[in-house]
């Protein structure tokens, strides 16, 4: 077996990956794996709990994307409660549908200026390759 | 003036601490004249490669690796930060210290609704490239010594950048209960 390189944090995702490529003795690549290193029991936890909390509990998953989660949170609550999604008030769907597109926006930009930006402009910066 | 080096990493937390540290907008520009980021996942430099003044904590202990590198911002950093409930008190993944950790692994990969019958194997993560998970989740002050807490799910922006500001003056971190009180 050959070499293994280790690419650990990846940082340009919430979750904690680590990524490692496994090379044989030509340093050929054998395999590249992802690894989804954090576990944190949310599909239990959650459970017994009240049903109003769902949406706000799980924006808990991921501090980057937190409106995509509460509102699939929000349509779960509504298939519990008996409500079709043709049963939503126009006002309520305008109103996701509103902090849809706000969580969209906000996260192209943030990905833009503050996650791609800052790693092409800022080159004095030490190159990241010290975990390879 | 020499630039004071700042730290971050997020353990087990959601990376909302880092997002609301980043709501400082264009603040930011100021803040780059102040400090200098070294590991942390802002800039992508994934080792210590000097000592830091400042390391700021996101998200409790969950697994052997937060631990590994809670230690390691301890022997790296010269005032260490407790940013966010998680850090602070374990913060929402906490809630399964009330639940054994094999009922919360068996609902994630064999009686969720999106993977019951579809695992027939029972197949549970078991590479060894994954950290160990805990049977429960620390807060930070339980495995090292923390110097300061931020409260907040997450600390509200201005929160995170006032207390950096006074850190990096060396003055007392005299926050304002406005910042501080979350209702």
């Amino acid at each position: 077996m050959g070499q293994k390189l280790t690419i650990e944090p990846i940082t340009r995702v919430e979750g904690h990956g680590k990524v490692t490529i496994h090379l044989d003795d030509e340093n050929n690549v054998v395999q590249s794996r992802l690894h989804i290193v954090e576990f944190r029991g949310f599909e239990r936890f959650v459970q017994g709990r009240p049903y109003w909390e769902a949406p706000v509990l799980v924006q808990r998953l991921c501090g980057i994307c937190p409106v995509s989660h509460h509102l699939a949170a929000a349509k779960a609550m509504d298939a519990i409660v008996g409500v079709e999604p043709e049963g939503l008030t126009p006002t309520g769907e305008k109103m996701r549908r509103l902090m849809h597109y706000g969580q969209i926006f906000q996260s192209h930009a943030l990905h833009f200026f503050t996650w791609s930006v800052p790693i092409c402009y800022l080159a004095s910066m030490p190159v990241p390759n010290k975990g390879m | 003036m020499n630039k004071t080096i700042v730290a971050t990493t997020s353990l087990a937390g959601c990376f909302g601490c880092h997002m609301s540290f980043l709501d400082i907008d264009e603040k930011i520009l100021d803040l780059i004249e102040l400090v200098e980021f070294n590991k942390s996942p802002i800039n992508d430099i994934k080792e210590f490669t000097r000592m830091c003044d400042i390391g700021l904590i996101e998200g409790g202990c969950c697994n052997n690796e937060n631990v590994h590198v809670l230690r390691n911002f301890r022997a790296h950093c010269k005032i260490l930060v407790s940013v966010g409930e998680c850090a602070i008190m374990g913060g929402l993944p906490a809630l399964r210290n009330a639940i054994p950790l094999s009922e919360c692994m068996a609902e994630a990969y064999l009686h969720g609704p999106s993977v019951a019958g579809n695992n027939e194997n029972g197949i549970m993560p078991n590479d060894p490239e994954l950290p160990v998970i805990l049977d429960k989740v620390y807060p930070c002050h339980e495995i090292v010594r923390i110097d300061y807490h931020l409260p907040g799910c997450p600390p509200r922006a201005d929160l995170i950048w006032q207390a950096l500001v006074a850190l990096v003056q060396g003055d007392p971190l005299k926050l304002p209960y406005e910042l501080i009180k979350f209702d």
